[in-house]
């Protein structure tokens, strides 16, 4: 089974990869000036040291990073927040990646859609008021910080329609807030301006490239019907491209964005990111790193396979 | 076997992200956002309180979106009455031994937790020994040394075993403090969150996770908590054990969310999903504009200039450090560079809150000199020059922050600091962590620092600077000041202690200039209209929404 040796190698390699990432972020993290002890006021001496005593911080350097090490790969526990009494690290990505992980696939959901159609149109009527404005989206998308994008639609979808228009704010988007369906809405659209850019652009191009391929031209000569045409002979072609880039937009977009997470109150773990590097809060930082980096690796390894279902060129076993 | 426990955990986080967004899906309309109008009627208040709270543990929380919660969930053995006096809490009568160093509590007999159970003196007990239990590291240990409760450094030291803590219960509506030295303000820390009481059963029960949720958190004060959904909202209700819940109003507080952006919150306030918000300058326009409720306060905060004056320094030299004190117009910083309404200018290092014997320290000890002095400012320095027979001043660095609003503080100083020092001014921007490593091992020539208060006392801020205060990061050191603090720290005479100050004060600020002081900091907030009794503090909880209602309740607008 030449499947299972390429998985089975992938793993290896991947343990590999996530050791080597825990042990960077171990020492990279205590090179970093400050630690999760360190606050605007001073801890008393002698309350530090029995709070270090009380963390395992007053251990040496290299008996800290062996027990870590245990810790998170035998045991699978990523320890306790240093900075919210009592919260457990594996409670965090239990509670916090899901809701990272459901606003990301429904922006890629949208994304994927809308930046595929506007692709085609693109192309197919090229320079259009469509395709100019597929285009302009496209510059603005990549271009443009998301934060921008998320208090222009926080204003004009929530603030003015509340306000000015007199919606009714119980069925309403509300301007930021978490735990109804429709609080998914914003950030979604937000998040996927970016991969509506991203898939438009590629789309855009390659159907242009496959519309001069020899194949194309071939089935325009034998009389091919234009729908057959598009749909069958370009489209299909042409897609094969975005397939591939779709899995690392959606890895990417279900690791959550610290900002958008920020500006809509979402409780996500890109929000728990950043909390976590700003306190230097070792344990978190260091559970979501290389929580991340096995999600990252997990969901690569399924793109590979998927790959070769794909496209039977690249196939391995 | 490898991530045995997270592999686990990755199935069902990716099948609850797949429902989540199939949730989105099948979209239903069928919210139950609380209108403003509602809870007018219902006497329930939104508000963003901007993050989750750090620590519900009441002997462990060191931050102000904990004390809020806490202030309203718990009470101390004295609590603060609708204008901030200080008041019997959960004890209903406190006697003080002649000598001052003795306070007896009786425990109100009609005391309740929120599951019903009488308060009893024991809880206390068990509290005020937790806190200073070195095994338990409360970072507010400290505080328990502050009030001077007998054997409380020593234990917090490992010299002595918990037990021996200066604060019994004889029996279970008694309980006895005493004190190695009389303090002036004992009543007002007995008010504090770190000496509120807490159940050991519910503590021994829980062990690490208690506070940690709904379940653990039960406390003795006006409000309980009946939700906290981490990082989304958190919701508390009035209790109906509570012994005054005839004083309290509101039926419900709040936060629907936990917005740490400004603008976010701001968005939600003007679309009334809140009732109250924080402001920042980029949005007090708007808010004017929109003829919204803005209301100041002073956070309690004061902000200076700490030099480092460690032999081998520039600013070891006293001359310079007078040079800058003279130079910065403290009006001008206001209104260049803060803007923000509600800052008042700081002349020395207490700010004008703090209570003196009859009216405020401040009234009582005044603290005056010429500022702005350019000319002044460079006299002194010439004077320097000469001194050191020097032609120049050697450059110097200011280390600031990195966020946008420190770095505009620090342009402008650069600016008015090459000006009147004729040399070099450098930026040295850095993160915060980066910055309090950098403050801790003296490597700066002048950082904006700045203090909040921890108790109502004036000496909250004057300790900060005696030689072994590790938050004495310029090195000040003088004996003659230490003694000062000192006096003030065994004396139990308000009066005594104001004069203290009054002359330490004078030394550090004037005479030595060892510190900067420039600006009291004010807030600016969003308040509905109709909303009342909010009280803003700046020790304890704030906001202090215990006698808070909304006016004409049944009036819909």
């Amino acid at each position: 089974m030449r499947l299972l040796r390429f998985i089975l190698q992938r793993l290896f390699l991947a343990v590999i990869t996530l050791l080597t990432l825990f042990t960077l972020t171990f020492f990279l993290m205590r090179a970093v000036p400050g630690d999760p002890l360190m606050r605007t006021k001073e801890i008393p001496e002698e309350t530090r040291r029995n709070l270090e005593q009380r963390y395992g911080l007053d251990k040496p350097l290299h008996q800290q990073y062996f027990l870590q090490l245990s810790r998170i790969f035998i045991h699978g526990d990523f320890g306790t927040s240093f900075r919210t009494v009592g919260r457990e690290v594996n409670d965090i990505i239990r509670e916090q990646f899901p809701v990272s992980a459901g606003v990301g696939i429904v922006s890629v959901l949208i994304g994927v859609t809308t930046g595929i159609a506007l692709g085609i149109i693109a192309a197919l009527y090229r320079n259009s008021v469509i395709d100019r404005f597929a285009m302009f989206l496209c510059v603005a998308g990549i271009s443009l910080p998301s934060f921008l994008f998320a208090f222009i639609f926080q204003y004009s979808l929530a603030v003015y329609p509340l306000t000015q228009l007199g919606f009714n704010p119980d069925t309403w988007l509300r301007p930021a807030g978490w735990g109804e369906p429709r609080d998914f809405i914003m950030p979604s659209i937000t998040l996927s301006l970016g991969i509506i850019a991203s898939i438009t652009r590629m789309l855009k191009s390659q159907m242009i490239e496959v519309g001069f391929s020899e194949y194309v031209k071939t089935a325009k000569a034998k009389g091919v019907s234009l729908a057959r045409l598009v749909v069958m002979h370009q489209i299909r072609n042409a897609i094969l491209p975005i397939i591939s880039i779709i899995f690392p937009i959606l890895v990417f977009t279900m690791s959550g964005s610290l900002i958008i997470e920020g500006v809509f109150g979402i409780p996500g773990l890109g929000r728990a990111y950043m909390t976590s590097i700003q306190n230097s809060d070792y344990n978190v930082i260091m559970g979501l790193t290389v929580f991340f980096g096995g999600f990252l690796i997990i969901m690569n390894l399924i793109t590979d396979i998927l790959y070769g279902v794909i496209d039977p060129r690249i196939r391995v076993g | 076997m490898f991530f045995s426990k997270a592999s686990g955990n990755m199935k069902s986080v990716i099948a609850t992200a797949f429902a989540s967004a199939t949730l989105f899906v099948s979209m239903n309309a069928q919210a139950q956002q609380n209108t403003q109008a509602d809870r007018r009627n219902n006497q329930e208040v939104f508000l963003n309180m901007g993050d989750e709270p750090p620590s519900m543990d009441p002997n462990k929380g060191v931050d102000s979106v904990s004390y809020f919660w806490l202030g309203h969930l718990f009470e101390g053995l004295m609590t603060t009455d609708k204008n901030g006096n200080i008041v019997p809490g959960a004890a209903s009568n406190v006697a003080v031994s002649d000598s001052g160093k003795t306070y007896t509590f009786t425990i109100r007999p009609n005391a309740k937790w929120h599951d019903g159970k009488k308060v009893t003196a024991k809880d206390f007990e068990y509290a005020f020994q937790r806190l200073v239990d070195p095994a338990f590291a409360s970072e507010y240990a400290f505080i328990a040394e502050t009030a001077q409760i007998a054997n409380a450094a020593e234990i917090i030291k490992k010299k002595k075993p918990v037990g021996e803590l200066g604060a019994k219960a004889t029996n279970d509506s008694t309980f006895v403090v005493k004190l190695e030295n009389p303090v002036a303000f004992f009543k007002s820390l007995m008010a504090f969150q770190a000496f509120f009481p807490v159940r050991k059963d519910i503590v021994e029960k829980n062990g690490d996770k208690f506070a940690t949720n709904v379940d653990t958190i039960i406390g003795n004060g006006p409000f309980k908590l009946v939700s906290w959904k981490k990082e989304t909202s958190m919701r508390m209700e009035k209790a109906s054990t509570y012994w005054n819940a005839a004083a309290i109003k509101l039926r419900a507080i709040e936060a629907p969310v936990m917005l740490k952006d400004v603008g976010a919150a701001f968005n939600n306030f003007r679309t009334g999903g809140l009732d109250m918000t924080g402001l920042d300058k980029e949005r007090l326009e708007t808010a004017q504009r929109e003829r919204l409720q803005v209301k100041t306060y002073a956070d309690g905060g004061v902000f200076f200039l700490e030099m480092n004056q460690r032999s081998g320094k520039l600013f070891e030299n006293k001359k310079l450090r007078q040079a800058l004190r003279t130079a910065i117009s403290r009006r001008e910083y206001i209104s260049k560079v803060t803007g923000v309404p509600g800052d008042k200018p700081a002349f020395g290092l207490v700010p004008d809150y703090m209570p003196g014997v009859n009216r405020t320290y401040r009234q009582e000890a005044a603290l005056n000199y010429r500022d702005g002095d350019i000319a002044g400012a460079k006299k002194l320095i010439k004077e320097y020059l000469a001194e050191t027979k020097q032609s120049k001043v050697p450059p110097f660095s200011i280390l600031a922050g990195d966020s946008p609003n420190a770095k505009k503080e620090s342009e402008y100083l650069q600016a008015l600091l090459k000006n009147v020092f004729g040399t070099d001014v450098k930026i040295d921007s850095v993160p915060f962590k980066t910055r309090l490593q950098k403050q801790r091992d003296g490597q700066f020539d002048i950082v904006s620092a700045g203090w909040g208060p921890d108790y109502l006392d004036a000496m909250t801020f004057m300790d900060l600077f005696m030689t072994t205060n590790g938050n004495n990061h310029g090195g000040y050191s003088n004996k003659a000041f230490d003694e000062l603090i000192t006096k003030a720290q065994r004396s139990g005479s308000m009066a005594e202690r104001v004069k203290l100050f009054q002359e330490a004060e004078k030394m550090l600020v004037v005479t030595d200039s060892a510190i900067v002081p420039i600006i009291q900091r004010g807030r600016a907030y969003l308040l509905a209209e109709g909303l009342q009794g909010v009280r803003r503090n700046q020790v304890g909880q704030d906001p202090d929404f215990r006698f808070a209602s909304w006016s004409g309740a049944s009036a819909k607008k």
